[in-house]
């Protein structure tokens, strides 16, 4: 029996004696369509401890995360804070009750104020207007009390994505919250920007605040977590201690199998240049000058990899090269002569394979079929096309060729949107590496993507390099980065900073290179 | 990396969702339902719905020549139909169908009664500069769009007031013909499309058939337009689902951030698409004017155009789908007229069971699939748990 409290949250009478934990979530279970994404999932939070929940993609621990937080809710199972059953009718009544998410894709207007967006949807006012400077000390106030820096009056637009999610994170903290849930927040950071969360993190527990992080990368989990409950495929496999857990053991917990966390490849033997770019400027959407003078060499032979903080001209570099983007000034040498990139469809004549880092938005169209989707680049040419004619017989052939080569599970005439992540990755991964490029532009090849498949799209990329391609590798992922890297380029602000050789640089001086800060170039 | 390319894409109007879920289902239910509403309102005013419905079928099919008359009104509905799927399936929303519409029937009427060729010179080549009329003026919506990103919603509007007010000058002014009417002159008996019936009897006499088995006056006033018509229904059909261009007008369509991606040039496909729309319409008007009408007159249209965009949506944007609910609707704008003489039951009530149509399907269509899923597997749950 609940009743309804503050006409959101219903409280119902306590069920259990003795202690009771801050929230405890009682066999939840949820379905979407035929995916059963949390099957009676217990999950046990307390004050005063981070917990980390891991699983691959796919295994439930976002949508346990969107019912604790009101977004979703529960086709089955209770949720009980401090012993007492709740039910929450949406996010609001969640931050009420003192839970709190800061969700992966920031949810901040880019052209308001740092105040406005901490204040939003609940300003100070006087007079039935917002009372601009009461807003202002308030956030200031929060600052100091938090211990962060940041400036009430700076635009969203204008600030690092560190402090886009210091906003967040105040957005949520100003409620007074008890309970934290913080998704995947150290995808977009650097290693010391992360070291910086996690101490504001540990300081938020000291003060009692339980904190929930969602992640997938393991060191991290065991690094800071009091507490690790991992989740596959919709069901807890273990909720634990850290201990003595290794990352391969933990891997193994989330995927369910071994697993190899080293990348076994040969060293480069790096060839002729491939691709010489000689300081490259480009615009981005709104007209800002997105690369500044880049400067890249790639050559045969070799995984060029690109570590930087998102929104450092990245977009724009990979764009000019698929021949989606016109640079704006600079000048390009392909295979040492000096080109102009006038198409997508010339730069493809070229040999440049390009897989993008949003496949289901750029890399695949999810309402078409496997073979379909196999022809998305090259459905003009033969075999598949015949002047005007397409030829469906070749290109039924060409689908069961890549599905068979590239262990793709899936039917030709499946829709790209009924495939697992995975696999619609290796849909286009095998379209981009049928038949050995010159150049791949691999762009986080592997996001989104869960343990196996990311060591098949692994395995491809160097079975290409050797083959023969060079590589421009460009992920926010510094393992994924150290591992397939032969040379890694930090870029900053629309230009190559730093070269390093991966095996002679640590993540402290590629952190520091990827935020600005100059040091001296160890490697070219 | 977060994408930044922005197409200003008609979500607005929801080209997607139909595009990326076919489903005749939903016509046809929504077809009922439209019906079923009629019905009630029928039901209100005091009349017999199933008598009205009788008459209204009665109308439209009951005889040969009504039957003539249903299906020849069914054919500028077809290939605006087809001008406006068209375009849809580039992701497109080509509004100004009636424009292309009128600008191929001036020309057309403008040009059939100087001409005096052979008839299998004259018929191809007034339908072919109809269609190059049309498409001329979905030229200019497509190039603003792929050039300056100018909604093409908007301006192929614009497009067709000015085409309302450009032919209403013409027909009033330098082409009307002698007499009080403002319209053209008569195209000439040889210039005209013949009617079904001549050419049935023709091929008829041809095979040694005499006159008697196959009358003259089969079908009424029923022209060749309709085998055209269906010939560019099997032609869009092909182009869209066995040819390069095709593929590129679908993707696009479908997703154009990917479409770029797969090399398609976008604007250049943007201009073409809406050309090739235009010219699709711009055939309806010259067809209009060559079969039923033999002048442009400044009530020319009763807005096909426009029409044809409902028919468009309801024949879920197949070329099959679209020659259908050009059907559907011909017998409700036929069967209604003599519904109301007969009956004596209001047109009127044949226009909302149109416009019920169109409302239901786009009300589905705003309803994802998930969402029925939802709420059959909510439904399920309870009972299961009330079972238990």
């Amino acid at each position: 029996m609940t009743v309804p409290v503050s006409g959101e949250v219903s409280l119902g009478a306590r069920t259990s004696g003795g202690p009771s934990p801050l929230v405890r979530m009682r066999s939840i279970s949820r379905r979407f369509g035929h995916v059963l994404a949390n099957d009676s999932v217990d999950l046990e939070l307390d004050s005063g401890e981070v917990h980390a929940v891991l699983g691959e993609n796919g295994a439930g621990k976002s949508t346990l995360m969107h019912i604790l937080s009101g977004s979703l809710r529960p086709d089955d199972g209770i949720i009980e804070l401090d012993g007492l059953p709740v039910r929450f009718a949406n996010p609001r009544a969640a931050i009420i009750a003192g839970i709190g998410m800061v969700h992966q894709h920031f949810k901040l207007v880019p052209t308001m104020s740092v105040a406005a967006n901490i204040m939003l949807n609940d300003e100070p006012s006087r007079g039935g207007l917002v009372d601009e400077r009461a807003a202002r000390s308030e956030v200031r106030e929060l600052c100091t009390r938090f211990g962060l820096d940041l400036d009430p009056d700076a635009r969203i637009r204008d600030i690092s994505v560190a402090a886009q999610q210091k906003v967040e994170i105040l957005k949520v903290l100003r409620r007074q919250v008890r309970l934290l849930i913080l998704d995947e927040p150290t995808a977009v950071l650097t290693p010391q920007e992360v070291r910086d969360l996690f101490r504001f993190l540990e300081g938020l527990v000291e003060g009692g605040t339980g904190i929930v992080l969602i992640t997938h990368k393991l060191s991290e989990a065991l690094g800071i977590a009091d507490r690790l409950t991992i989740l596959r495929g919709g069901r807890v496999v273990s909720s634990r201690t850290p201990d003595d857990l290794t990352p391969s053991q933990l891997a193994k917990l989330m995927v369910g199998r071994d697993v190899l966390l080293e990348v076994r490849r040969r060293p480069a033997t790096s060839g002729e240049s491939v691709l010489a770019m000689r300081d490259v400027r480009a615009v981005d959407g709104r007209g800002v000058e997105a690369l500044r003078g880049l400067d890249l060499d790639i050559r045969a032979r070799e995984v060029l990899g690109v570590a930087g903080v998102d929104g450092n001209g990245q977009q724009q570099l990979v764009e000019i090269l698929a021949g989606i983007r016109v640079a704006t000034g600079g000048s390009i040498e392909w295979l040492g002569e000096p080109i102009q990139i006038g198409s997508v469809a010339e730069q493809m004549r070229r040999g440049i394979a390009y897989i993008p880092e949003d496949r289901q938005q750029r890399g695949l169209i999810m309402d078409l079929d496997v073979r379909e989707n196999l022809i998305l680049r090259r459905f003009r040419d033969e075999p598949f096309a015949h002047r005007l004619r397409l030829r469906p017989t070749a290109i039924e052939q060409h689908a069961r060729d890549v599905i068979d080569t590239f262990q793709v599970r899936a039917r030709p005439t499946d829709a790209a949107r009924n495939l697992s992540g995975g696999n619609q990755q290796k849909v286009v991964v095998g379209r981009e590496l049928k038949g050995v490029p010159r150049l791949l532009i691999a762009a986080q090849p592997t996001r989104g993507v869960d343990v196996g498949a990311t060591q098949f799209v692994y395995d491809q990329l160097l079975a290409a390099r050797d083959a023969g391609a060079a590589i421009l590798l460009v992920s926010f992922d510094l393992d994924e980065l150290f591992a397939l890297s032969d040379r890694l380029a930090v870029i900053y602000e629309g230009r190559i900073v730093e070269t390093f050789d991966p095996r002679a640089v640590d993540e402290e001086q590629l952190g520091l290179a990827m935020a600005g800060v100059r040091g001296n170039a160890t490697f070219a | 990396m977060r994408s930044s390319s922005v197409w200003l894409w008609p979500e607005c109007v929801g080209t997607r969702p139909l595009l990326s879920q076919s489903r005749p289902a939903a016509s046809v239910f929504a077809l009922l339902l439209a019906l079923a509403s009629g019905a009630v309102l029928l039901l209100i005013a005091g009349h017999e719905p199933l008598a009205a419905y009788s008459a209204l079928l009665n109308g439209a099919a009951g005889s040969d020549s009504r039957l003539g008359e249903t299906l020849m009104n069914a054919v500028p509905l077809i290939l605006t139909g087809l001008a406006v799927g068209v375009a849809f399936r580039a992701g497109l929303f080509n509004i100004g169908a009636e424009g292309q519409l009128l600008m191929g029937a001036v020309v057309t009427a403008g040009l059939a009664p100087t001409l005096a060729l052979p008839w299998f010179l004259t018929l191809p080549l007034l339908i072919v500069v109809g269609g190059l009329a049309g498409a001329l003026w979905a030229f200019v919506p497509g190039l603003l769009k792929a050039r300056l990103g100018a909604n093409e919603v908007i301006s192929s509007l614009m497009m067709s007031y000015i085409a309302f007010y450009v032919t209403e000058y013409l027909v009033v002014n330098p082409l009307k013909a002698e007499g009080v009417l403002p319209a053209t002159e008569l195209v000439p008996e040889a210039n005209r499309l013949p009617r079904m019936g001549d050419v049935l009897s023709g091929v008829g006499q041809s095979l040694g058939l005499s006159a008697e088995e196959i009358p003259g006056d089969f079908l009424g006033r029923l022209h060749l337009g309709l085998p055209i018509a269906l010939l560019v229904a099997l032609g869009t059909s092909y182009l869209l689902w066995r040819t390069v261009p095709g593929f590129a007008i679908r993707i696009l369509g479908l997703n154009p951030e990917a479409a770029t991606y797969g090399g398609v040039r976008v604007g250049r496909a943007i201009i073409l698409t809406m050309m090739l729309s235009g010219a699709i319409a711009g055939l309806a008007g010259a067809i209009q004017v060559l079969g039923v009408n033999y002048r442009m007159s400044s009530t020319f249209s009763p807005g096909f155009g426009f029409t044809g965009i409902a028919v468009a949506l309801l024949g879920n944007i197949t070329p099959v789908g679209i020659v259908l609910a050009a059907v559907l609707f011909a017998v409700l704008q036929t069967g209604g007229q003599v519904m109301q003489r007969s009956a004596e039951i209001p047109v009127a009530i044949v226009t909302i069971v149109q416009a019920l149509v169109i409302f239901f399907v786009a009300v589905q269509l705003r309803l994802p699939r998930s969402y029925l899923y939802v709420w059959g597997a909510r439904l399920r749950a309870r009972a299961a748990r009330w079972r238990s």
